[in-house]
């Protein structure tokens, strides 16, 4: 059971890490006078976090090959979404040195783009299925 | 495409797990070697970055900072400080034998202010007697910095505007210093005047407790030594005649952080080895096993007049499938996190840390991931010869 | 052509029976010839050496003393690529246990030997169509050899040692997993290859193979005896 549901166990691991870091190791500055980009970009990760964990579990829970393809793919689609989120889609700080670019940036983008290579990995094995 | 070429895809589409498996190996490999040749190649250009930058032969600053390396802390981690001594000590200093150029510096911080705005180290200079800020100023602007103008290391933020509010002083950024990699990229200079009104500003706002003037104190003496004249001793000199200060030699600071940088740059090494040739071992086990459940498979194509070698040739297209992906892969790969965890690496190290350029970094890169493909490509060739040399009569038997 | 073998001997160390675990087989001083035209039937109890028999003889296995003549050649003064060359073009081999490329379509398992032979080409010929036609399993023809049972299996192992018309063909327990009516269709295609000129060495139990023989032969206690 475990061969057939690594990747989705993986991921779940990771984004657990990542959206547990975000209140932690990772978190960006703290809420201060001025809300920053920053503060937006951990709750949108946090969120998304969360939806990716829900899919997997779905995910495990079903034996439908067909349906698990359809529910990767929407995974695939959110993790970029995720990866995207800061910078991209929310500007965070432009000083090269605060929270949000040594720790918070570094940590989406790294799990974002493992998660991505899992859900892909995922995909190509279970492509015939 | 030939039938060992059908195959060799064949084998690796229909094998996914298998495929799946040696290629998350192989991008880590190439992760390993790609992270560890660049932060090493980051480390080395920061260090030289830093020596360039430095200027100065000897270094003067207050003995109980020195004690307390704060010094290094501005230069090396863009921890901001400001601690002073008597400007008289300067004058003294000033007049001492077998100095070619001296120049004092005057130390402030800022507090951060507004949004993606953070403490800068403001460092005010002589523009009469500089001889660290002014050349840069002269090669790349040709002129003097002005009353009211700043000069900004790399990883200060300039709004659009150019103007850069510290204690609600307006001031004009007229020039950016090259990236070092090091805490002089948080960096602000500013001319003594400039550095007045400042100084002024911060105690009117109730953010500094130093009323002391630049005209009375200094925060560090810059000086650049005759020829002829001996660095050690000059530096001896200054130490043993004023017991506030400590005078340090440009080398002996850069020796004492080229020992830290060195280290790290080995531990790198050591550690990026370690787990390469593991996961070698990993990836030669795993692909052993593989090649083991398929003997049966490679006896069937010798029953039916494959050589040895044209065997082996489907099993390289296999390797060349699976590694061309990874050196993609793990080449992307590799860039990204190595670009997101450099700021990270040079907040935690506090070693000065800096890539040439972004096509310098990727070409280090590229060849060391390159070189791991290879290594591991001529390590894994003998697990696969072996095996497809292995006598067809103990398969054979095994078959019947 | 002719294949033939002269003071054949042959026997297992007592160090890979034990790897084995089976009973050592004896080949001794056997001298024979595969005739073309005809089909060639060994029979014996299990173990006393009929699949090494075949195994020598097609070159797979190489005896403790004695020569193998490819018309007036040893096959042991051959290269490896030459034997290989040999086996791929001359011969055609389907051994005891099914064993199929898993990752390729039937019909490219059946090809296999004509693809090698003509550089790599990877374009089927008409021959591995008309084969699997014949043997019954051109239904099966894109599914993977994962998906077939062990009869379909064996017929289309069968088809791949005869794709390139080779002139002689080796079949250990060629109807094992066949119903009757498929043994019939086997049987008949080896007969009507050995009409055309191959030599056919067949290693089998089957009673039903018995009638299609031309010659058979009995293996007891390493001694080759024509008995028919």
């Amino acid at each position: 059971m475990i061969k057939h549901n690594i990747f989705s166990i993986a991921i779940i691991i990771l984004e657990a890490v990542l959206l547990a870091g975000m209140y932690t190791f990772w978190a960006p500055c703290p809420v201060g006078e001025h809300i920053m980009g920053c503060h937006w970009v951990a709750n949108v990760s946090v969120a998304v976090s969360a939806v990716i964990i829900i899919l997997c579990i779905l995910n495990l829970i079903t034996k439908n090959s067909s349906t698990r393809k359809g529910i990767n793919t929407g995974i695939l689609a959110v993790t970029v979404l995720q990866g995207l989120t800061p910078q991209v889609l929310i500007s965070i700080c432009k000083h090269e040195h605060m929270r949000c670019h040594v720790y918070t940036q570094p940590a989406i983008i790294t799990v974002a783009s493992l998660v991505l290579i899992l859900i892909i990995a995922d995909l190509f094995v279970n492509r015939n299925k | 495409m030939n039938i060992l070429q059908k195959l060799s895809v064949a084998n690796t589409f229909h094998k996914s797990r298998r495929t799946v498996y040696l290629t998350a190996l192989t991008i880590f490999m190439c992760f390993l070697m790609f992270s560890g040749t660049t932060v090493v190649m980051g480390l080395h250009n920061g260090l030289k970055q830093l020596q360039n930058r430095l200027g100065a032969d000897i270094i003067v600053i207050p003995k109980k900072e020195a004690q307390k390396h704060s010094f290094e802390g501005i230069l090396y981690s863009g921890k901001t400080g400001y601690f002073y001594f008597n400007k008289n000590i300067f004058n003294e200093i000033s007049d001492m034998e077998g100095i070619n150029n001296i120049t004092a510096q005057y130390y402030l911080a800022s507090v951060g202010a507004d949004c993606c705005f953070t403490e800068v180290q403001l460092i005010g200079f002589d523009p009469d007697t500089d001889f660290i800020v002014k050349p840069w100023l002269q090669k790349n602007y040709n002129r003097q910095l002005l009353k009211g103008e700043v000069l900004s290391g790399s990883d200060v933020f300039i709004p659009d505007n150019g103007i850069l509010k510290i204690y609600n002083n307006d001031l004009k950024s007229v020039g950016i210093l090259e990236r070092t990699g090091t805490g002089l990229d948080s960096t602000v200079f500013v001319d003594m005047e400039t550095l007045k009104t400042l100084l002024r500003s911060s105690i009117d706002l109730g953010l500094n407790d130093y009323n002391v003037s630049p005209d009375d104190v200094v925060s560090s003496v810059m000086i650049k030594v005759k020829d002829g004249y001996s660095k050690f001793k000059l530096t001896k000199e200054i130490n043993k005649r004023f017991k506030e200060v400590k005078a340090i030699e440009n080398q002996d600071m850069i020796k004492g952080f080229a020992g830290k940088l060195d280290t790290a740059a080995i531990v790198v090494k050591i550690v990026v080895a370690v787990i390469w040739i593991m996961s070698l071992l990993v990836m030669h086990i795993y692909f052993s096993m593989s090649l083991n459940e398929r003997k049966k498979e490679f006896a069937v194509l010798k029953v039916l007049g494959f050589t040895n070698k044209s065997i082996y040739a489907m099993i390289l297209y296999e390797l060349l499938i699976i590694f061309s992906v990874s050196f993609v892969l793990g080449l992307l790969m590799s860039s990204v996190w190595g670009l997101q965890l450099k700021t990270y690496l040079e907040t935690r190290l506090e070693v000065p840390f800096m890539y040439e350029s972004f096509s310098s970094y990727i070409l280090h890169g590229g060849v060391a991931v390159a070189v791991s493909l290879l290594l591991s490509l001529i390590f894994l060739s003998g697990s696969f010869i072996r095996t497809v040399r292995m006598s067809l009569f103990s398969v054979l038997r095994e078959v019947d | 052509m002719h294949l033939t073998v002269t003071g054949l001997n042959m026997f297992f160390e007592n160090q890979i029976k034990s790897i084995t675990n089976e009973r050592t087989a004896i080949l001794n001083d056997i001298n024979f010839e595969l005739k073309q035209g005809c089909i060639t039937q060994i029979i014996g109890p299990s173990g006393c050496g009929k699949s090494t028999f075949l195994n020598i003889l097609c070159g797979l296995l190489k005896p403790k003393s004695g020569d193998i003549f490819y018309g007036n050649q040893s096959i042991y003064s051959l290269s490896d690529s030459q034997l290989a060359t040999l086996r791929n073009q001359k011969f055609g081999i389907s051994l005891q246990k099914n064993i199929g490329i898993g990752s390729i379509p039937v019909i490219d398992n059946v090809n296999l030997p004509y693809s090698y032979m003509h550089n790599g080409k990877t374009d089927t010929c008409d021959n591995s169509h008309h084969l699997l036609e014949l043997f019954g399993i051109s239904h099966l023809k894109n599914n993977l050899p994962g998906e077939l049972s062990g009869g379909e299996m064996r017929r289309m192992c069968l088809a791949r040692a005869l794709v390139n018309n080779p002139e002689f063909i080796f079949a250990d327990e060629p109807t094992s997993d066949l119903d009757c009516e498929n043994t019939d269709i086997v049987m008949t295609v080896l007969k009507n290859r050995a009409r055309n000129g191959a030599g056919i060495l067949i290693v089998s139990h089957d009673s039903a193979v018995y009638p299609y023989a031309d010659e058979t032969f009995t293996i007891n206690n390493g001694i080759l005896k024509q008995i028919n």
